[in-house]
């Protein structure tokens, strides 16, 4: 389909805007092109150190002459759409080196910690031959996992002094992670961290046994352990084959996003009601929703369409 | 319709970055989506973030007095790149004659203290070059 020349920052650029844009036949050609990138994704809490973390990680793997792809995404506003991506001012690090592409994506009204477009993306970066994809979720909290859909190895970042050991149980990101780290280890009983997600963690699906991690991400410390397990992890699922069941789970999800990202739409169109009905058509919800809005509707908004 | 992308930066040694943060929110606020790098940024940082973020505008806050020189290595190395689709504008402390100088170089415009958001995001979205 088409000629990319991938040492051009400019044209890689206008790809991943193009996608964003949803540009079907990108995403079309990105999929068949997949060549089997290694995809890390990063999450934890907004402020535990996820970008600089990440700046760091992705120099051991530039060191190593890979090139790495890194993707940040940030909250967009549910006010005006708009939204401010700030995940690069701790990635200052990686301008000095040409390998690395970096971009920040919004949300753009998606809850889950990625974009609708965000495996398209990844994929594209897969197809244009980068070997390491980092992705960094949003950093909202618990229930950000989108993420298990896309990476191999999925990095949740803690940090010490936030929350007792109640946490560690919870269902959501601490049931996805493969390595915990536990960040800003200066600055707080990060040991009493690390035994908390010791005792309460228990084995991945597949059989991983979760590594946890001390990092002071700022002063580099604890990074080539982290890229490690990363490794090692990675080559977990090579050797028991699971690395295709993660595909298979990448484009599933791909695929429920874009019928969500075209639900979304027209449910904010004029034939909202319509849709509600033939999807939910054996259900009582949309008979009684839909006349208590007729009465609303009459009552207060005098002819509005509600 | 199209998001229209900006990229809001501090070039040099200035640190006083109120301003920028605060813009950058506003312009969240209007709906665009704003790139902010930070203090300290070189001209070679902004333009290759510019280029990888594929920004319709880049937006630099200057209150250092040093504004003649990263405005014309900032357009040094956008035109090397071929960004000649990509707005610049600036915001700061600037004296009048320099507005001009850099209106002259190509600047697009230098909104100066007190300009009102709704002034700057018109401007964005009367005079992006690319088709939004």
């Amino acid at each position: 389909m088409m000629e990319i020349n991938i040492n051009s920052k400019i044209e890689i650029a206008k790809l991943v805007t193009k996608i964003e844009n949803h540009d079907d036949d990108l995403s079309t050609w990105a999929i068949k092109n997949i060549k089997g990138a290694q995809i890390i994704g990063i999450t934890g809490v907004f402020g535990s150190g996820k970008s600089t973390l990440i700046s760091k990680l992705a120099v051991k793997f530039l060191s190593e002459g890979k090139r790495v792809a890194v993707l940040g995404v940030d909250p967009s506003s549910p006010f005006s759409g708009g939204a401010v991506l700030g995940d690069r001012i701790r990635m200052k690090d990686l301008n000095r080196y040409e390998n690395v592409y970096v971009r920040s994506l919004s949300s753009r009204g998606k809850v889950g910690g990625l974009s609708y477009f965000t495996a398209d993306v990844v994929n594209l970066f897969d197809a244009l031959g980068f070997d390491v994809i980092i992705i960094e979720t949003v950093g909202s909290g618990q229930d950000e996992i989108d993420i298990y859909n896309i990476a191999h190895t999925i990095v949740v970042i803690q940090v010490p002094t936030l929350g007792d050991e109640v946490q560690v149980i919870k269902a959501g990101q601490m049931e996805i992670g493969d390595i915990f780290v536990v960040n800003k280890a200066d600055q707080g009983p990060a040991d009493e961290k690390i035994r908390e997600i010791e005792t309460l963690i228990t084995p991945r699906e597949n059989g991983w046994i979760p590594k946890i991690i001390k990092t002071v991400a700022v002063r580099n410390q604890n990074i080539d352990e982290l890229k490690n397990a990363i490794e090692e992890h990675y080559s977990y699922l090579k050797k028991n084959n699971m690395l295709y069941e993660k595909l298979i789970l990448r484009l599933k999800y791909l695929l429920k996003q874009h019928i969500t990202f075209e639900l979304d739409n027209l449910m904010d169109s004029s034939i909202s009601s319509q849709i509600a009905e033939s999807l939910l058509k054996e259900k009582s919800i949309t008979g009684s929703v839909n006349e208590i809005l007729k009465i609303l509707g009459e009552k207060y908004g005098e002819g509005r369409n509600i | 319709m199209r998001k229209i992308r900006i990229l809001i930066a501090k070039p040099g040694l200035d640190g006083h970055d109120r301003g920028a943060k605060v813009l950058a929110r506003a312009l969240m606020e209007e709906g665009f989506e704003v790139i902010y790098t930070g203090i300290h940024q070189t001209a070679e940082d902004i333009v290759r973030t510019a280029i990888e973020e594929d920004v319709d505008v880049i937006g630099l806050s200057i209150l250092s007095g040093a504004h003649m020189y990263h405005f014309t290595r900032v357009l040094e190395l956008m035109k090397k790149n071929g960004l000649n689709d990509v707005l610049l504008i600036g915001g700061g402390i600037v004296p009048n004659d320099d507005r001009e100088k850099l209106r002259d170089m190509g600047v697009a415009e230098i909104f100066m203290p007190g300009t009102p958001i709704n002034e700057i995001s018109e401007f964005i979205r009367k005079n992006i070059k690319r088709p939004s």
